[in-house]
């Protein structure tokens, strides 16, 4: 009896096994696949991932500036209350741009670029103010959308954004 | 069949592996853990490569690479997480290896040399684990690094030039993200096959330690191929399919990326290297290279040179109690200092 039913429980191991194996290869290549696919090209102006909700209002102190490393730019708030999304990227050559919170500028470690709160350049070699991005203030919470960058030559008011009308 | 074998004229290798038997206790409860070792290795090697397809080794590019990896492209997260989970499972794992040949002393003579191979391979992971973290380009990454890096540079008389070495310059910038990438991928995984392979060749040649207690077990053995690589297989199966679905439901974390002017940012160590963290921080000002070179080099040479201080042929824990004892007062001070740091770190006094 056992000598007729170990060569049957063999190859039904041995089949088994094959079977697994078979399983477990094709679900590596169509992982492999699905990893190695080419990406479908996404426009940017429909990844709405890049619109960041950055707080209250009441969050910000006037003329301070809070920086949102995910999405790459910083809230400035003026003296007055309104508000500018600077963007924190170079116009010079692409560096990242900290703000100095002692000095009161935002100062580039690579070419020693300078620009105050608004932006605008205090010291060359960056040719034009930091670009900024579009705010929008609905109910008290600033939300700014990093899709479309605004290019600028050197801040002016009409820029900067209230949370209520100014009188 | 005959005819393709031929054709490749690997008649001679298969006839050799065919014939290659191993002990049948190769894969036991208390010898898992090489086997283990082995499927781990091969995972966290396959997820690597897999991640390379993807990464772009230059400062704020990285991250980028990374996150598009993670969160855009299909089972990035899954292939990340394997990784992930993969090194610190792989440590643990590889610590649970060394503790087993401690405690059955399995680097006695004749097998000084396996012991040997093991403990470089154990030390090299560090550096695996170093140069992998600052890859992601995050915050995290970032900050641990520079943690590091201060501890190495507190080496009296080489420290700095061992940083300026590592990093190609004073700062972590795209030479020091470059230099991290091609060790990480290439040299150090390349250093650890070798290893490996020596550790693979002395357990050949002086064959596996005795069990303690049932004698003459060796003489059972089975064939290497297929009923050993049959084992591994399934274990890779097995290993492959847990790792997944963790990752699946629990993905490998990604923080912000690296700010190197936001030096608020407080990072924490990782949990391996929490004693060591807390050895640095107990000695401080002049007293600091006792912690960071001293005491965990002394712990490393002790380490390796415990088959030559350990000669006599007993080995039963209880007929070496001076060993035994020592390793129980040393894992016990490595414990607390752990605990001590997890309690700093963890627990509220750094939010």
């Amino acid at each position: 009896m056992k000598s007729e039913a170990a060569p049957n429980r063999r190859r039904f191991l041995n089949i088994f096994w094959i079977i697994l194996g078979g399983v477990a290869v094709a679900e590596f290549v169509a992982v492999a696949f699905a990893f190695l696919r080419p990406a479908k090209s996404k426009t940017p102006g429909e990844n709405t991932d890049l619109i960041f909700t950055a707080g209250a209002v009441e969050r910000f102190r006037p003329n301070s500036v809070t920086a949102f490393v995910r999405g790459k730019f910083y809230l400035a708030r003026l003296e007055d209350g309104g508000f500018l999304a600077i963007s924190r990227t170079c116009t010079h050559l692409g560096c990242s741009v900290p703000w100095m919170e002692k000095e009161m500028k935002f100062a580039c470690p690579c070419h020693g670029s300078a620009f105050d709160i608004t932006g605008n350049v205090l010291e060359a070699p960056a040719p034009r103010a930091l670009d900024i991005y579009p705010i929008t203030i609905e109910n008290r919470i600033v939300k700014v959308d990093t899709r479309n960058p605004i290019k600028r030559s050197a801040f002016q008011v009409e820029q900067v954004v209230y949370h209520k009308k100014k009188a | 069949m005959d005819t393709l074998s031929e054709m490749l004229a690997l008649g001679d290798i298969m006839a050799r592996v065919k014939a290659l038997r191993v002990p049948a206790d190769a894969l036991t409860w208390h010898r898992f853990s090489g086997s283990l070792l082995l499927v781990l290795l091969v995972l966290l090697f396959l997820s690597g490569a897999f991640m390379a397809f993807y990464y772009s080794p230059a400062p704020g590019a990285a991250y980028d690479s990374v996150d598009y990896a993670l969160y855009s492209v299909p089972f990035g997260d899954v292939i990340k997480g394997v990784h992930h989970y993969g090194w610190n499972i792989f440590l643990i794992v590889l610590g649970l290896h060394l503790v087993r040949a401690f405690i059955v002393a399995a680097y006695k003579s004749p097998r000084q040399l396996i012991w040997v191979s093991g403990v470089l391979t154990l030390l090299l992971i560090p550096a695996l684990i170093i140069t992998g973290d600052l890859l992601p380009w995050d915050q995290n990454g970032f900050w641990t690094t520079q943690v590091r890096i201060s501890i190495i540079a507190s080496v009296p008389l080489v420290g700095d030039f061992m940083v300026r070495l590592i990093q190609g310059g004073p700062l972590t910038g795209i030479v020091a993200l470059t230099r991290f990438y091609v060790l990480h991928i290439l040299f150090l995984p390349a250093l650890l096959i070798i290893l490996i392979v020596i550790h693979f060749h002395f357990l050949k040649t002086r064959g596996l330690s005795e069990p303690l207690f049932k004698k003459g077990s060796q003489s059972k053995t089975i064939s290497f191929f297929p009923q050993l690589i049959n084992r591994w297989l399934l274990l890779f199966l097995a290993v492959t399919l847990v790792l997944g679905v963790l990752s699946w439901y629990w993905p490998a974390p990604l923080g912000d990326p690296a700010d190197p002017t936001d030096s608020t940012f407080v990072p924490r160590p990782e949990w391996w290297v929490l004693s060591l963290n807390q050895l640095v921080t107990i000695f401080k000002g002049s007293l600091t290279v006792i912690g960071s070179v001293i005491i965990p080099g002394g712990l490393v040479v002790l380490l390796l040179a415990l088959p030559f201080l350990d000669t006599s042929p007993d080995r039963h824990p209880a007929r070496r109690k001076k060993v035994v004892l020592t390793a129980i007062v040393v894992a016990i001070i490595l414990l607390g200092l752990s605990v001590m740091g997890y309690n700093e770190h963890f627990n509220g006094n750094v939010s």
